[in-house]
This record gives C-alpha cells, structure tokens and sequence, in this order.
C-alpha cells in the first residue's frame, strides 16, 4: 500500500494518484443498487441515518431523549427543504 | 498554462499553490517571490488589479534549508487566476490568506521537476526529494470544504481562466486537486445520508459540539480505496521532525474536518432543536451543533430548571423543566464553558463542573454511539493488553529493592493487540496480523462469516466510537494493533478495558491487574515492658500501652522508607516494583509520606490496637489498614472453637455434651488472651453448665497449671500460671433474680469444688461484700437489682470476671442499672444471653461492648455503620462484615442447626430452679409451722391428712401466694416460679417455639391464663377438665396450626391423656404431681412419634423447699418410683415426723431479693395461713 510508504520510494507516481471521482447525483435510491455506480449511471445510496439504528440515547436534555431531540435535524440533513 | 495543486496541512488548513508553465525553465534569478511573478505578463498583471498586501510570514520551517519554487505561482497570482475561473472561486481567493509553504518535491539538478500537469515538454525525471517554498492561497476549514465542492468535477480535469488582458488560460486540476476533491465529495455524500454522529470535542478554544463521519460498511471501503490511492503529492508537507502523514491518516482527518463543515451547511437556516437560551452544557452542546463554528456558548449561572442525566441525579429529569437542578449530572447549574464567557473565566467550581458534566456527556455519547454487538454477529473483536518485556523477580539479576527509581525505558513499551474471536467458538481466536496476512487465520474466519475483514473493520469503528483514543490505530490501513506509553496503558486498564468489555468487546488483561495489590498501612506493635510488672505472655492487657510503628505495603510487598519515597517521586501510576507490576495512587503516596512523617511511631493503647487488628473497614488518615502484626497475643484467631476443650476437674458434675466442650473450648481461649465473651446459644443448650465448666477449670488451673497443661495436651510450652499474687479469683455473676437459685443449684450440682456465696436476699443482710469474702469465693451471685444498689461496694472489689445471665438486661447503656454493671471492674467479661441479639443491633453493641469495651467503638458509630444497612436494607456486604467483626467474640449454636440437634437428646429433661419471693417464704414457713404444730396432736388417716393437705399448700405457695390465699389478688410479681415462667415463654416464644404449660390445679390455671396473655402480648389457650368436647377439640387444633397460639395451658388431668400436641417443642411443668408416670404421660403429648423436633421439658423447682427435697427423691429412686410412691401422692402421708420436717423446711438460699418489708410479710403470712386453713386442696 502506497499510502504508508515513504515519499522517497514513490518518486515514480509522485504526482499520481489510483482513485475515482463518482458521479452520483444526491437523489436517494434503494438501498439495494451498488455503492459506487458510474458516473450518469443509477443514483447513490438511500439516506440511513446514523442515529436510526441506535434507539433510545438514554440522555436526557430538557426534558427529552437526545435521540428524539436529533431526529429534525437528521431529517434536515436527509431531506433538505426545497 | 498552469499546474493546480493542494495539500490539506496539519494544522488542518487548506494549501492552493500552481505551477506555472511559462515560469518554468524561466532563470530562477527572474522569478519574483512577491508580488507579480512573469508567469503573468505586466500587462496583465495590471489588468488584474492592485496587488494584495502579502504576509510577510515567508521563513522555511525550522530547521528546513529550502529554496524558493522556481515556477510556483505567486499567490496573488494564484488568487487572480481563481477568479479568473469563475466568480465563486474568486471570491473564496479572497477570503484566503497569501503565505508560504515547504513542500518535498522530487527534482533532478537542484531544480524540481514538474508535475505532469503541466505542459513542458520531457523533462528528466525526478531523483531527489528536496524541501521547496511555494507560495499559496490558505484556505481556513469553511472556505476549504467550499472551495473543493466548487473544484470537484468528475468529468473534467481542466479549467478555463479567462485572464483580463490575456486571454484564456488552461489550469489543469493536478492529482493531490482531484482526490480533495473526491474526499470532500465523499464527506458531502455521507452528509446527504445522514451518515453523521454529533460529538462533543474539547479543544484549545473551549468545548466544540462536533459532527463526526459515521460510515457504514460501503462508505468504509470507499474511504479505504480513497486512502490507498493517495497521491504521494497529498503528503508532501515538509515538518522537520515529524514524519509524513499516510494517507489513511489524512483521509480520516479531512473526512472528520469536512463532515463537520458539510453538516453545518445543511443545518443553515434550520431551527434549533431547543427554543430557548441554552442552561446547561448539554443543552448548549445540542445548540452548538446548529452553529456555524460549533462552539459552546457559555452557560449563564443562574437557577435556571435544568436537567441533567438519568441516574445521574435523582429528580433530575424534568419535563416541565421545573424542577431546580443542577446541569447535566454531576455539576452544578450555571457551569461556566470556558474563557471568554460572561461568568468570568477562572470560577473554579464553575469551570470543574463544566468539565465534569462534558466528560459525562462525552462519555453516554460514547456508549450511545458504541451500543451492544448485533445479536446474530459472528465474530467478536478482542484487545489484547501486553505489559513490556523486563527483568523477571525471579532470575537471578532481577533488580533489587530499589528498582522504583531505575525504571527501564522499555517500561514504556506496552501494546494493544487486536484480535478477533468468534461467538460459537471462543477458542477461535485470531490476530488482526494473521487476518491481514490471509492463510488459515483468514480461511477459518471466513467459515464464521463471509466478509471477516469488514467485520473486523465494523468493529474497530465501533471501537473507536465507543474510546475515541483508539482512533491512532487506524492511522494505518491495516490496523492490528495499537502502541502505548505507560501512562496510556494505565488509562486503558482502569477506564477503557471496562467501557469497552461493556460495550461487548473482548478484554484481555494481564493476570496481575485482576488482583492487582492495594496500597494500606502495616502497624507493627510489640507491648511496652514496665518495670518491675510480671510479664504475662498468655494474656492481652487492654490497659496497656503499645509502642507502634506505621509503614506501607502493596499487597504482601512491605515498601521501604526509600521506596515509598521513589514512589512518589516517581509520579508514576503504574510501576514495576521487584519484577511486579503494581498499579500506583499518587494522591495515597502522598497522603501515606505526609502520615508516616507525622504520625509514623509512638505509642497506643492494646484495646485500639485490637480494634484495628480486627475491624477489616478502619481506615487510619484515609488509608487501609492492611494488616497489623502485634508482638504478643494476637487475638482470638478463627480456631477459638476448634481448640481443645481443658480437661474438667475431678468431681464436675456433668459430662458436657461435644458442642458444649467446644463452647468451654472457645471460652477458655477468650479468657487466656484476656478477651471478653458473648455466648448466645439457645435456651436450653447450657450457657450455665458451660460458664460453670470454665470456672471449674480455672480454680483447677491455679492449683496445678503446668500439669492441666500438660495433660490437656495443649500445644506449645505449658504457660505460666496465670495466677500471679495479688490477682483477683472470684467471679461476679450478676442475673436476674429469678434465676439466682438455678445458679445456685447448678452450680452445687455441676461444680461443688466452686465456694459459692450468694449476695442477695436474707444473707445480704449481714453485711456487704468486701474483698475478704469475694477472695473466699470463687463464685458470688447477685442480681441485677443488687448490682445497682450496691453499686459502690461492689465496684470497690477486683473481680477476676463478671459474668451476666440474661445480658438483654443491660441492653440500654444508658439506664443505671446498666452502668453500675458495666462499672465493675474485673480482667475478663462474659455476658450471657439466649435471645438472638445479631438482628437487633443496638443490643448486639451492647453485650459486645460490655464483653470487651471499647473494642467496636461507640454504640453511634456502631449504628451509623451497621444499623441502617443491615436491619433496614439486608445488605449481604455489611452483614457479612458485621458477622467478620463480631463473630471472634460471639458464639451461638441454635438447636434447630442439625449438628447440634445430633448432639441433644430427643427429650432434654431440665430442672429449673426458681425462688421464692419474701412474701412466699413468709407464708410458706406459716404453713410448715401450722403443720408441724398440728403433727404433734393428730394419728393414722388424720395425720395424713394434715400431712398431705400442708403439703399441698406449700405447693400452692411455690406456685403463688395468691393461689394458697383464693383472695383474687393481682398476680404482680409476687412469685419466683411465675416471673421465671415468664422468662421462659418469652424466651421460647422468641426462638420461634411453642409451649405446652401443665399445672396441677386448675385454679392456678384459671389465674394464670389472663395474666401470661397480658405479660406475653399473645393469646395464651387454657384447657382444663371443665372445658367442652368440642371446644376441647378446637383448641387443639389452634394450637396445632402454624398461625394458632403459641401457649397452651393445660391442666393436668384435663391435657394429660388423649390429645395430641405435637406442635409444641417445649413442655413446663408448672408444679409436680410427684408421680413421674403422670409427668412422663404429659410430657408425651408433645412428644409422639411423627414428633420432628426435639422437645424440651423444663419442671420449676423452688430451690429449699419441699418441692426440691422431693424431686430429689424421686430422681434417687425413679426406677422404683411406682413401687415407692405408688399411686398419687398418698405415700407422703406415710412419711416419719422426722423426714416430714426435713422435706418440708425451708432453706435460707429459698428466698430471692428480700423487701423491706420481708419481716413483716412474715408474720402477715402467718395470718393469712391461719385463714386459709382447710378446704384449700381440691378446689
């Protein structure tokens, strides 16, 4: 793995990198298309809120659980206003 | 044509420099580092307006000999050239700042080689890696993450500028441009899905609410293909010292910078998730998380309702918000976040609350985020904590004692091991270096699950979710372990190993650390020798001083002053002592220096070296006490019991029964090492003959000390006497007085070698007791009552023991009577007691503590420590440690233990000795006088008569007064037998048992019954010959189910045949019938067949009277008892003058306390018998 080498071994592809840019445009899709489609190809991943898998945070502030206190602004996130 | 490049620095700003093709083979002397450059033409570089102030921040890093770029593009340039690209990129060029940075470029000839990028031509490939200064636009976090959403572009790697006065230029995106940019998109993608976790970060500028990435497992494997194709450019950052970042380290970093901007972009505009001004830190941290720079606003202190944590705060939690509370846990309200707040920095508990509640938050959020493995998870992840490799204590060059101040650098060398486990089969154990590598490692996990590096890599983010410090192992690709400096592995054994075994995660630890040694105090104590005393090694003298010594061990190891010394300068929490790794409390090193150089010899009493030697809880100036080593007599050690029980002198009375000579066993280990004694076993297993046994020993032992010795095969050296001149041998046994004549009787009967003198009643009257009558006796009785009163002239004496019957008495410390007690002054204490004090523990101090005073301190530390969480919670850990302390001092068998029930017979038979109170003695020496008188004047049937209706009546006055008088009287305690009657059923009654009560006349029954119900507080069931079939019946059946009355009271005649009573485990026998088949035949009714437990059969004797001279007489000749009584009691009637007098006589030890008024009860007695002369007998 190039990424842990020294520099001074990597003269070769100093100025080169092995990556690829995606072309996913932000529309969700189901989750079941593959995670790195093509550029112009299908749209990327479904939202899938990190928080959505955890339940209840057991925090409370202001009276309520942290997780349900977070859910508008996860929603925010996922489907911003138009 | 130019050349774009970037590079994310360390202080985590974003870097823009461009190559310049026109610049490049230009003569390094013609390059102008600021301001203009020719790579853009004068006219054009007027055209593009007045050049910007340039920082003048232009040095090489420290240390960094480097030259100016040859070709770089100026930064103004630079900046012009952005917005010659477009707007947007002109106006972030603007928000940029102009300075210099040193990058490692390949070059060939001193001069770097162009990227290829740029259009130069062939040009000779770079061979060297040198250190260049280029000029760049730096771009802080918000612009940055702007900057590379407006430069990303998958399909086109070119730019278009369209320079003022020059035309259209081509700037190529360079590789480190693009993979920005790619990063970025990635973070703005996982943004957009809502892949983020908020977190709460503190930082140099305060507290900052934070969104870090949350990727999941197709995120993860873009982010690792993101990382392994770096370009090598990205890492180009020349920092003297410190070496190139790989790319998953920079990945990781970019990713977590530009989530947090992209987040705070999408929540632009959006509403807050509170309404109103933030009161705790909590609640500002959720405000931050809206804001666009994430910082916690400071809290205002004020009163404010907030709230904090579940089981953090007990009421807490308030949906009202109305509630006052502090804020978040642990703090209090009003927490100030940090400098520059409206509290003032520096409010100490202010800012310490602040912090306590954000590592609170910090540390839920964690757990939150790390959460509990998924159910159907195959494989585990596992740390494994190796302690460096050093000197082993065992070989032969290990260190010595002062191995604390040369502590090898490779202590230092401590390491976590990642490994992965699988759940069905635990032995499945792998490293993460064996999975990396594939081979069988790999192919075995791959059985448990499909893709075991993605679930290695899913465990390890939610490793580092759960302990954010784990993070540095995934600076790597291919994480598979994680080094540690001491300090850090500290920190994971005592804080990390449990939250993530929590958490699910397998934790392996060294051995050491799970009973790993603490730090208490050792006091070495040796008595201090006065001169001119006997030394009495056998023997603790509570009176004496010790000359102490304080040190300090870990665990067994004892510490040097020198070591302890190192310790603490040492500052080190975990250290290698003596080839052992111990862990260190610096605050106890310290507090432990600070006592030993104050407080670290002198002298103390033996009672509070005792207490310390056997309280396991006492803490000396904070500190454990670990052990104390006492030069001398140590104690009561476990086997007190277990030792051999002395033999019994010759002419004992009794053949104590096996848990009876372990008793005396116990009680004579106490005695010798001069401690005091509880013996608190059940009503009925012999406390008496016990206590009488040890008397009977000691006399022996002070006649031929070495011999006993000897013969008793105790082991060790004979001790010396124990009796040294001048010290004292009676012994003070203080009871109440309805149990002075069973004293008396038991111990004429079991010890007859003991000189008894009784103080009480007709014979205190001579006279007090001074120290010439108690030297002549080994055994003086006294009540309770007489204690008291005589208070001073029994204090005056030195008893060599005071024993208490009935220790319950003298429960209240406070009463007079119990202080007059506990004045006594005597080497060795044993209170007696049969009702189980260890549940109620003010009673429990109290007889321990007059056992042995002072030992467990005052009677409200005892409480404070032990009564509220033993009697009102049952908590098992204090419970047991009250058991620990108290039980060297406190032996009790129950009968209902099967050992013991194996060693008693099925039926116990007891005698219980009662006495008469002044008033009975007065009318019973009426009676025997009438009789007597009347003996003189009468023949053959008459004579009988007479003879059989006294002896009646002198039964009825051992009963009570009231029965030979039928005048209705109260019954009060006007009768020795009653009062011991009632001592008896309270006891029973407390034991859980039940009692059967046979009396001769049912009169007496009739008299009886109201006045136990009102003493015991219980229904009490009387049966007698009047009683109805089937009320019979029913009362029976009362008695016999588990919620029916406890007593049952019975007429002889009526319960002596025909009912079956099995429930009960007690019998009384009231008054004798002098027949023992009639006896026996009553006693039966308790004791069938189907009879499970033991029953215990007490008969009441009143000591002196007729009723002891003809029990004797019957026990003498009880296998002729038919034969010699025959049937009823006719045969008394037949009895000599001469052996009539004699039975019916009353001794002067018949009598209990006397009143003032004993002698005129007397003559009054005489009076009422004169009345009640005839007819009595029969009603």
């Amino acid at each position: 793995m190039t990424d842990a080498q020294p520099l001074s071994e990597l003269l070769d592809t100093f100025w080169e990198g092995d990556f690829t840019l995606h072309a996913t445009p932000a529309a969700p899709v189901s989750p079941a298309s593959e995670p790195d489609p093509a550029p112009g190809s299908a749209p990327g991943p479904a939202p899938d809120p990190a928080i959505a898998a955890l339940g209840p945070s057991g925090i409370r502030i202001a009276g309520r659980d942290l997780a349900t206190l977070l859910v508008p602004t996860y929603r925010q996130l996922t489907e911003p206003a138009d | 044509m130019y050349a774009l490049h970037a590079l994310w620095q360390a202080d985590g700003r974003l870097a823009l420099w461009a190559e310049d093709a026109q610049a490049f083979g230009v003569p390094a002397r013609e390059v102008h580092p600021v301001g203009g450059s020719s790579a853009l033409s004068a006219g054009a570089a007027r055209a593009a307006g007045p050049e910007r102030p340039v920082d003048p921040e232009r040095r090489a890093p420290k240390g960094v000999r480097a030259a100016v770029h040859p070709y770089a593009c100026p930064a103004d340039a630079l900046a012009r050239l952005l917005g010659a690209i477009g707007p947007g990129l002109g106006w972030l060029a603007e928000q940029a700042r102009e300075r210099w940075a040193t990058l490692l470029l390949p070059g060939f000839s001193a001069t770097p080689t162009p990227s290829p990028q740029l259009p130069v031509g062939a040009v000779e490939r770079g061979v060297t890696l040198s250190p260049w200064r280029v000029p760049v636009l730096l771009f802080e976090a918000p612009e940055a993450a702007q900057l590379l959403g407006e430069l990303f572009d998958p399909y086109c790697s070119v730019a278009v500028a369209e320079l003022p006065g020059t035309g259209p230029v081509e700037v190529a995106y360079g590789a480190s441009v693009r993979w920005l940019t790619a990063v970025h998109d990635l973070a703005w993608r996982l943004v957009g899905r809502g892949r983020v976790l908020p977190v709460l970060r503190e930082t140099r500028g305060g507290l900052h609410a934070h969104w870090q990435p949350a990727p999941d497992a197709a995120a993860r494997r873009e982010a690792e293909a993101l990382a392994a194709g770096c370009p090598p450019v990205c890492r180009a950052e020349c920092s003297p010292g410190a070496r190139a970042r790989t790319g998953t380290e920079l990945l990781a970093e970019l990713l977590d910078v530009l989530v947090d901007r992209e987040t705070r972009v999408a929540l632009e505009g959006a509403p807050p998730p509170l309404r109103r001004a933030p009161a705790t830190v909590a609640e500002a941290w959720l405000a931050a998380l809206h804001a666009a720079d994430g910082l916690l606003a400071p809290v205002a202190p004020q009163a404010v309702p907030a709230v904090g944590l579940p089981g953090s705060l007990p009421g807490s939690d308030s949906a009202s918000g109305s509630a006052p509370g502090p804020a978040l846990g642990r703090s209090g309200a009003g927490a100030d976040l940090g400098p520059g707040s409206g509290v003032g920095a520096g409010v100490g508990a202010g800012a310490d609350s602040a912090k306590r509640a954000a590592a609170d938050l910090t540390d839920r959020l964690a757990a939150w985020y790390a959460g509990t493995p998924a159910p159907d998870q195959a494989l585990r992840l596992c740390f494994r904590l190796s302690e460096p490799l050093g000197h082993d204590a065992d070989l032969p060059d290990a260190p010595g004692p002062s191995a604390v101040a040369n502590q090898p650098a490779g202590d230092d060398d401590w390491r976590i091991d990642f490994l992965l486990q699988s759940v069905d089969q635990p032995s499945l154990l792998v490293t993460a270096e064996d999975l990396w590598s594939g081979g069988p490692a790999w192919a075995a996990l791959s059985r448990q699950t499909d893709d075991p590096v993605g679930s290695y890599a899913a465990e390890l983010d939610r490793a580092v979710l759960r302990r954010p410090e784990l993070r540095r192992a995934l600076r790597i690709s291919r994480p598979t372990g994680l080094a540690l400096d001491r300090a850090e592995a500290l920190d994971f054994l005592r804080e990390a190993a449990p939250a993530l075994a929590e958490a699910g995660f397998g934790v392996l630890l060294p051995a050491w650390w799970q009973r790993r040694p603490r730090l208490g105090l050792v006091l070495k104590a040796a008595r201090t020798p006065v001169a001119g005393a006997l030394e009495r090694t056998g023997r603790i003298d509570r009176d004496a001083v010790m000359d102490f010594r304080w040190s300090v061990a870990i665990g067994e190891l004892s510490l040097t002053e020198k070591e302890l010394a190192e310790l603490g300068a040492a500052q080190q929490g975990l250290v290698r002592l003596r080839g052992r790794w111990i862990e260190v409390d610096a605050k106890q090193i310290e507090a432990a220096l600070a006592f030993l150089a104050h407080q670290g010899a002198g002298v103390m009493s033996t009672t509070e070296v005792l207490r310390l030697a056997l309280d396991p809880t006492v803490r000396v100036a904070g500190l454990p006490v670990a052990r104390v080593e006492a030069v001398g007599p140590r104690g009561p050690g476990r086997g007190a019991e277990r030792a051999s029980p002395p033999m019994l002198p010759d002419g004992f009375g009794a053949t104590l029964r096996p848990y009876q000579e372990r008793g005396l066993a116990w009680l004579h280990s106490l005695a010798r090492l001069g401690l005091g004694a509880v013996l608190a076993d059940d009503m009925g297993l012999g406390k008496t003959v016990q206590t009488l046994a040890l008397l009977a020993v000691e006399k022996a032992e002070r006649s031929e000390p070495a011999d006993r010795a000897r013969q008793a095969g105790q082991a060790g050296p004979a001790e010396p006497a124990l009796r040294a001149p001048g010290t004292a041998t009676a012994n003070l046994l203080v009871c109440p007085m309805s149990l002075v004549g069973n004293w008396q009787r038991e111990a004429e009967r079991f010890a007859p070698m003991l000189r008894v003198h009784v103080h009480h009643g007709a014979g205190r009257a001579d006279g007090s007791v001074t120290q010439a009558v108690a030297d002549g006796a080994d055994l003086v009785i006294t009540t309770y009552g007489l204690a008291q009163r005589d208070a001073d002239e029994l204090g005056r004496i030195a008893w060599r023991r005071v024993v208490v019957d009935e220790a319950q008495f003298i429960k209240n410390a406070a009463t007079a009577q119990s202080r007059a007690v506990r004045s006594l002054k005597a080497e060795h204490r044993i209170a007696l007691t049969g009702t189980p004090v260890e549940n109620r523990l003010a009673e429990l101090h109290a007889v321990l503590d007059f056992a042995n005073p002072g030992l467990f301190g005052s009677a409200e530390s005892f409480k404070e420590r032990y009564a509220i969480p033993v009697e009102l919670n049952a908590n098992p850990a204090m419970t047991g440690q009250l058991r620990r302390l108290a039980g060297p001092f406190m032996l009790r068998r129950s009968k209902s233990d099967p050992a013991i029930a194996a060693e008693l017979p099925a039926k116990q038979e007891i005698t219980v000795w009662c006495n008469l109170t002044a008033e009975q003695a007065g009318l019973y020496q009426a009676v025997v006088a009438d009789l007597l008188q009347r003996l003189g004047g009468v023949r053959g049937v008459e004579r009988q008569g007479a003879v059989l209706s006294a002896i009646g009546r002198l039964k009825q006055v051992c009963n009570h007064p009231a029965q030979l008088l039928h005048d209705r009287s109260v019954l009060g305690d006007r009768s020795g037998k009653v009062a011991r009657l009632e001592g008896i059923l309270a006891e029973a009654l407390a034991e859980g048992g039940r009692v059967l009560v046979f009396t001769q006349y049912a009169e007496f029954g009739r008299m009886l019954q109201p006045h136990l119900a009102a003493r015991l507080g219980e229904e009490v069931l009387y049966l007698h010959g009047g009683v109805p079939k089937r009320r019979r019946e029913e009362m029976v059946a009362r008695f016999q189910s588990p919620d029916g009355p406890r007593v049952f009271l019975l007429s002889l005649k009526a319960g002596g045949t025909g009912l079956n009573l099995t429930n009960a485990n007690h019998v009384v026998h009231l008054d004798r019938w002098w027949n023992p088949a009639v006896e026996d035949q009553a006693t039966d009714r308790a004791f069938r067949i189907g009879q499970r437990r033991d029953v215990q059969v007490r008969r009441l004797v009143c000591v002196g009277t007729v009723e002891e001279r003809i029990a004797e007489l019957i026990e003498s000749k009880r296998a002729l008892a038919e034969a010699v009584v025959g049937e009823g009691e006719q045969w008394l009637g037949d009895l000599s003058a001469a052996t009539l007098r004699e039975l019916v006589s009353l001794s002067a030890d018949a009598i209990g306390e006397s009143d003032a008024d004993g002698a005129i009860g007397a003559i009054g007695a005489s009076e009422a018998v004169g009345r009640t002369t005839g007819g009595v007998i029969g009603r």
